[in-house]
C-alpha cells in the first residue's frame, strides 16, 4: 500500500467500526471514525481525508445521500462503499453516486488493504496527472503569455536550468522576449530574492561599458567625480543579464572572460580585486556561432557563456499565442488609457494570426497600443488596424472571416505524438481559394518597421508558404524537372511531406511551411472527409 | 451442529492482534444482543423499516464471527419490504435465541483455539 493516508471510517455499528480499525491498524494510516453521515460531512470539510470507508446504512441519512452532499460541495474525497447488501442495484447505485470501489461484508484484511491501496494509488496518479497537465497546458509562465508547444518547451527548459548556476544564453529575433526569459530564469531560481541586474551592451557607449559593468573609483577618468558601483557588484548573489552581448567590443570581451572565469573584477581605476557570486544570463538577436566564426565574438568567451541555450521562437511560430497576447495587451492598455475595448472582431484575430510579425511581440504590443490610443470602442475592428495588417486579406475574405467565429483555444497538450493528431475542435478561418490570383512577391524587409509607416506587403493568409527572401526571377520559372500538377495536390504533398519529416508534429511542420498550424489541422480534417485520409 | 464457521474466526485471528480480536468479538456480541432486541421490538410493533435496517446490521455482525445460519436468517428478511413485514414475533424470538447461541459458540471456539488467552 502507498504511504500514510487520512482514512475516515463512517460506520455506526460498533463491531464493524472496531473491525475496520483493527484490520487497518499497523498500516500506518491516520484513522478517524464517525457514526453518522452529518458528523462525517463536517469532519470531511475540516480534516480533508484521502479516503472514506462508508457504510450505507447510517442513523441520520444514507451513505448515498452523504455522497451526493460531498459532490455538491465539490469535495472529491475518494469513497469506498462498505455494505452487507450484496445486490447489484446497490453496487451500481454506489458507483453512479461516485464511489471508487465497493466492499461487501464480510471481507478480510487482504481484501480491504488491496482495495484501499488501489484507491490511494489511483488518487496519487490522478494528482500527478493533474500536475503534469497543468504544466503542459500553461498559458502563463512568469512574464510570458503563451500556450503553444514551442513556448511549453521554453518554459520546461527555464525550469530545468533555473536551479543550477550554469550560464544561460538566450537567442531569438528582436522582440521575442529575451529579457523576459532572463527574468524568468532568475525568478525561478534560488537567487530570486537577490538582485537581477540587466545591462544592454548595445545601448552603452563603449568607453563607458567597463565602468558600467565593473564600476569605477573617483578620478578614474574625466567625469568620474565619485566612486560608482558597477553591475557586477550590484548583482552579487543574484543574476547579471547581459543583453545584446554581441555588441560588446572585443577588448571588453577579454575582461568579461576573466570575470566569468574567476568571479573577480577590479573597478576602473581601482587596485583591489573583488570577488562576487554571479549567475550569468546573456542574450543576442544575432547568430552567436556566426559572430564567433567571423571573429566578432571571442570563441573562449562564447563557450563560457553558451552553456544552456534557450532559443525563443518568433511570434509567427507560436500559433494562437498571438491572439492570447493581443487580448492581454488590449485589456492592459484599455485599462491604462480608460478605453472601452473588450475584444477583437473575428476578422481582426484572423488577420493577426495570418500576419508575419517581423517585430514579434514588441511589434504586436505597439500595434495594440496604437489602436487603443487612437480609438475607443468595445470591439477592435479591421478599420482600426494599421495598413499592413489590413492589406493581407481581400474584402471577400474579410466578409467570410467575419461570418466565421474564430474562438482561440490553447493547443492540445500532447501535440507531438506518433499518431496523426486530430484537428483541433474549433472553427477554422476560410482558406484563400485556389482560384484567387497569385499574391505579389513580398518586398524585402529591412529595418524593423514602426506602426503607421509604410510596411512591406504582408504575405497572403495561411495557405501559401511565406518565403523568407524575396521571390527571385529564377525561382518563378518552373524548371523542367518539376512536375506540374494541380496546386491543391501539390499543397497536399507538401503538407504531408512536412508531417513526415517532423514525425507528425503539426506545429513543427507548420513552422517549416511558414503557415499557421490551424491550416494543417483544417486541411487534415478536410482530407479525412474524402478517401485520401492519412494514417499514422 | 455448530452455527459458527471456524474458518472465519481463524482468518480474523490471523488478520488482527490478539487484543484487537478480543475487542472485535466483544463488540460483536454486544451488537448481536442489542440488535436482536431491537428486531424483536420492531416485529412486535410491525415496524417494517426498522426490521429491514436492523436485519441489515445483524447480517453484517453475524458475518464478522462466521455465524452463517444467523446471517442467512436475517438476509431472508432483507429481500423486500414484504418479507420484512412478514416477520412474526415468534420468528424474531427465534432469531434472538440463535444469536445467543452464536455468542456461546464463539466463546467456546475462542477458548478451544486459545484466542481468549
Amino acid at each position: 500500500m502507498s504511504g500514510k493516508a487520512r482514512i475516515l471510517i463512517v460506520e455506526d455499528t460498533p463491531s464493524q467500526a472496531e473491525l475496520l480499525r483493527a484490520l487497518l491498524a499497523g498500516e500506518g494510516h491516520d484513522l478517524r471514525i464517525k457514526d453518522s453521515a452529518g458528523g462525517a460531512f463536517e469532519l470531511v470539510r475540516t480534516w480533508d481525508p484521502d479516503v472514506i470507508l462508508l457504510d450505507l446504512e447510517l442513523p441520520d441519512y444514507s451513505g448515498f445521500e452523504l455522497m451526493r452532499q460531498l459532490r455538491a460541495a465539490s469535495i472529491n474525497t475518494a469513497v469506498i462503499v462498505i455494505t452487507a447488501n450484496a445486490s447489484v442495484n446497490t453496487a451500481v447505485e454506489a458507483m453512479r453516486e461516485g464511489a471508487v470501489d465497493f466492499l461487501m461484508k464480510p471481507f478480510n484484511r487482504a481484501r480491504l488493504t488491496v482495495t484501499l491501496g488501489n484507491c490511494l494509488e489511483k488518487r496519487a496518479l490522478a494528482a500527478e496527472l493533474q500536475s503534469i497537465k497543468g504544466q503542459l497546458g500553461r498559458d502563463r509562465f512568469f512574464g510570458f503569455i503563451g500556450a503553444s508547444a514551442a513556448m511549453q518547451a521554453v518554459y520546461r527548459t527555464i525550469e530545468s536550468v533555473a536551479t543550477s548556476k550554469a550560464s544561460v544564453f538566450v537567442t531569438g529575433e528582436s522582440g521575442t522576449g529575451k529579457e523576459l526569459a532572463a527574468e524568468a530564469v532568475h525568478r525561478a531560481s534560488p537567487r530570486r530574492t537577490k538582485p537581477f541586474i540587466a545591462l544592454n551592451c548595445g545601448a552603452i557607449p563603449r568607453e563607458l561599458l567597463e565602468s558600467e559593468i565593473f564600476g569605477h573609483v573617483k578620478g578614474a577618468f574625466t567625469g568620474a567625480t565619485d566612486n560608482r558601483v558597477g553591475a557586477a557588484k550590484s548583482a552579487d548573489g543574484g543574476t547579471l543579464f547581459l543583453d545584446e552581448i554581441g555588441e560588446m567590443p572585443l577588448d571588453m570581451q577579454v575582461k568579461l572572460l576573466r570575470f566569468v572565469q574567476t568571479g573577480t573584477f577590479t573597478a576602473v581605476g581601482g587596485s583591489r580585486a573583488e570577488k562576487v557570486d554571479i549567475r550569468f544570463v546573456c542574450a543576442t538577436n544575432r547568430d552567436p556561432m556566426l559572430e564567433v566564426q567571423e571573429g566578432r565574438f571571442r570563441e573562449d568567451l562564447f563557450y563560457r557563456l553558451y552553456v544552456v541555450p534557450i532559443e525563443l521562437p518568433a511570434l509567427r511560430e507560436r500559433g494562437d499565442d498571438v491572439v492570447l497576447i493581443a487580448r492581454q495587451f488590449l485589456a492592459d492598455f484599455a485599462k491604462e488609457e480608460g478605453r472601452r475595448f473588450q475584444r477583437f472582431a473575428p476578422d481582426v484575430e484572423w488577420l493577426m494570426l495570418s500576419y508575419r510579425w517581423p517585430g514579434n511581440v514588441r511589434q504586436l504590443q505597439n500595434v495594440i497600443r496604437n489602436i487603443v490610443v487612437l480609438h475607443d470602442a468595445e470591439v477592435v475592428e479591421v478599420s482600426m488596424l494599421p495598413p499592413a495588417l489590413r492589406a493581407g486579406a481581400s474584402p471577400e475574405q474579410l466578409r467570410q472571416a467575419a461570418e466565421a467565429a474564430v474562438p482561440v483555444e490553447p493547443p492540445p497538450a500532447a501535440v507531438a505524438s506518433s499518431a496523426l493528431p486530430s484537428p483541433e475542435a474549433r472553427v477554422i478561418p476560410p482558406v484563400m481559394g485556389h482560384d484567387d490570383p497569385a499574391p505579389a512577391a513580398p518586398a524585402r524587409e529591412t529595418a524593423l518597421p514602426s506602426v503607421g509607416a509604410p510596411m512591406p506587403i504582408p504575405p497572403p493568409p495561411p495557405t501559401a508558404p511565406l518565403p523568407a527572401e524575396p521571390v527571385r526571377a529564377a525561382d518563378r520559372a518552373a524548371p523542367a524537372e518539376i512536375e506540374i500538377i494541380p496546386l491543391a495536390e501539390m499543397e497536399k504533398r507538401l503538407i504531408l511531406a512536412a508531417l513526415d519529416r517532423t514525425a507528425n508534429d503539426v506545429p513543427q511542420a507548420a513552422a517549416l511551411l511558414r503557415i499557421n498550424p490551424s491550416t494543417i489541422y483544417r486541411k487534415l480534417q478536410g482530407w479525412r472527409g474524402t478517401t485520401s485520409t492519412r494514417q499514422a | 451442529m455448530s452455527d459458527i464457521d471456524p474458518a472465519v474466526l481463524e482468518q480474523l485471528a490471523a488478520d488482527v492482534t490478539a487484543e484487537d480480536l478480543r475487542a472485535v468479538i466483544s463488540a460483536s456480541e454486544a451488537d448481536l444482543l442489542r440488535t436482536t432486541g431491537v428486531l424483536l421490538a420492531a416485529a412486535q410493533a410491525g415496524d417494517t423499516a426498522t426490521i429491514l435496517r436492523t436485519a441489515h446490521i445483524i447480517a453484517g455482525v453475524a458475518s464478522i464471527v462466521g455465524a452463517r445460519s444467523l446471517e442467512q436468517d436475517v438476509r431472508a428478511l432483507m429481500v423486500s419490504d414484504a418479507t420484512a413485514a412478514a416477520l412474526t414475533v415468534p420468528d424474531a424470538t427465534r432469531i434472538a435465541a440463535r444469536a445467543r447461541a452464536v455468542i456461546r459458540a464463539v466463546h467456546d471456539l475462542m477458548t478451544a483455539r486459545g484466542y481468549d488467552a
